[in-house]
């Protein structure tokens, strides 16, 4: 094994979390997360050799993600309705923990899925993957300030989700 | 310092239940691994050096217009002055076109069957001279034989997908069900509903993956995803397909479905 490959599977390795991540919070369906990753990783690969290292990796490969997103969905357009039948149903049961677990995640998925594709992506990049708000404002392209309000704004709009979701489960409970 | 706060617990609750909840699928790393590593056997282009193209700059900007600079002189009348270069006639070119097609008509099942590793393949399509281009869903259906499994199907999978689970049922049945379950996939492409097909595929990928039906999978996958999404990003999935299945007798099919030069 080269050098090279030994660095790309260092990337790989470190990143692969991120990846996933932002290809699922970017809206795609669970079944296709897998592949979009692969084809993410596969075109890093083909790049590899043009990659300057002084950047950063991470925005380098949400840069990828995002691309490889905005392309699936181009393709996926036009069957979006029928896109959302290739969830299979889960037939394996979970512990109620992990249950639990996974709804909460798909409220907050749904909550993604109602903002703006910036604030979505801003949103996305400092709160889930934790990133510094300078880094995400040039992984971006935006004014630092930018970032912040739209962050604000969709925590501002997180909490008023939460809240909502709360009281509905509370209403459920006392119907209970 | 982040000017929003983190003081919200359930916000910051949620938060961790997302990450949590949408980690990555158990194995689905090691899948997708294997995937870049396969597709790309090329070894990685080394990186791109500005450096050497200043230099090489430098050094054939002078060189390009010294050669201008020569034709202009007249060294380019010259050359245009040479004898003509004798041009060869047609019917020469066609017995030679004719050749050459000749010969790739013959070396092609050599090179098929030679892409696969012996022992992959029964005897019974080694050698054989048609190729079909459907999926053979007719041919693949268990005969009372002494094998369960049908010659045609014992292409071993190469397919890293998911675990191999083993079925408390016999082969025989086993296999029957799996090829219905192949055949509800392709009525429902030949039906123009290739979501359904990749409903099914994905409820029963594992089962095929661990009967040896991984290629047939990953094939009609692939056709349907074509099917849905005509072509545009789909072309590094075709690519691998033949990658992992070089020779696949299905190629032509998702060709044609993935509306690719075959």
């Amino acid at each position: 094994m080269t050098v090279d490959n030994a660095a790309f599977a260092a990337l790989y390795k470190e990143h692969f979390d991120l990846v996933w991540r932002t290809v699922r919070g970017m809206g795609i369906p669970s079944g296709w997360v897998e592949d979009l990753v692969q084809e993410v990783f596969m075109a890093a690969r083909r790049r590899w050799g043009t990659f300057d290292r002084s950047r950063s990796e991470r925005g380098w490969l949400f840069g990828i993600a995002r691309n490889e997103v905005l392309q699936f969905r181009r393709s996926a357009a036009r069957y979006s309705h029928r896109s959302r039948r290739l969830e299979p149903p889960s037939s394996v049961p979970q512990p109620d923990e992990i249950l639990e677990q996974q709804q909460a995640a798909a409220r907050v998925e749904a909550f993604l899925d109602q903002l703006e594709e910036p604030v979505r992506l801003s949103f996305l990049l400092s709160e889930l993957e934790c990133m510094p708000g300078r880094e995400v404002a040039q992984i971006l392209g935006i004014p630092l300030q930018t970032h912040y309000s739209r962050v604000r704004a969709a925590r501002s709009r997180l909490a008023t989700y939460a809240s909502q979701l709360e009281g509905s489960v509370r209403r459920n409970g006392t119907r209970g | 310092m982040e000017p929003v706060d983190n003081d919200d617990e359930r916000i910051q609750g949620l938060l961790a239940d997302y990450r949590e909840g949408f980690a990555p699928a158990a194995g689905s790393r090691e899948r997708v691994w294997q995937e870049v590593s396969l597709a790309s056997s090329e070894p990685i282009p080394a990186p791109f050096r500005w450096g050497r193209l200043r230099w090489g700059m430098w050094i054939a900007g002078p060189l390009t217009a010294a050669a201008a600079a020569a034709w202009l002189m007249g060294w380019g009348h010259a050359w245009s002055m040479r004898a003509p270069v004798p041009v060869p006639d047609a019917a020469a070119y066609h017995v030679d076109v004719e050749r050459e097609r000749s010969t790739m008509t013959e070396t092609r099942p050599r090179s098929r069957s030679a892409s696969f590793e012996p022992g992959q393949l029964e005897p019974a399509l080694e050698g054989s001279a048609t190729i079909s281009t459907e999926l053979p869903l007719e041919g693949i259906v268990p005969e009372p034989a002494p094998s369960p499994v049908p010659p045609r199907l014992r292409v071993r999978s190469m397919s890293p997908r998911g675990p191999s689970r083993e079925s408390p049922m016999p082969a025989g049945p086993r296999i029957a069900a799996l090829v219905a379950v192949l055949e509800q996939v392709d009525r429902s492409l030949h039906a123009g509903d290739p979501t359904e097909a990749l409903a099914v595929l994905a409820r029963h990928r594992d089962e095929l993956v661990a009967a040896g039906l991984g290629e047939e999978h990953d094939a009609y996958e692939l056709v349907a995803r074509c099917d849905i999404a005509t072509g545009t990003s789909l072309e590094g999935l075709e690519a691998r397909f033949k990658n992992r299945y070089s020779g696949s007798m299905y190629a032509q099919r998702i060709a044609r479905a993935c509306g690719s030069n075959e």
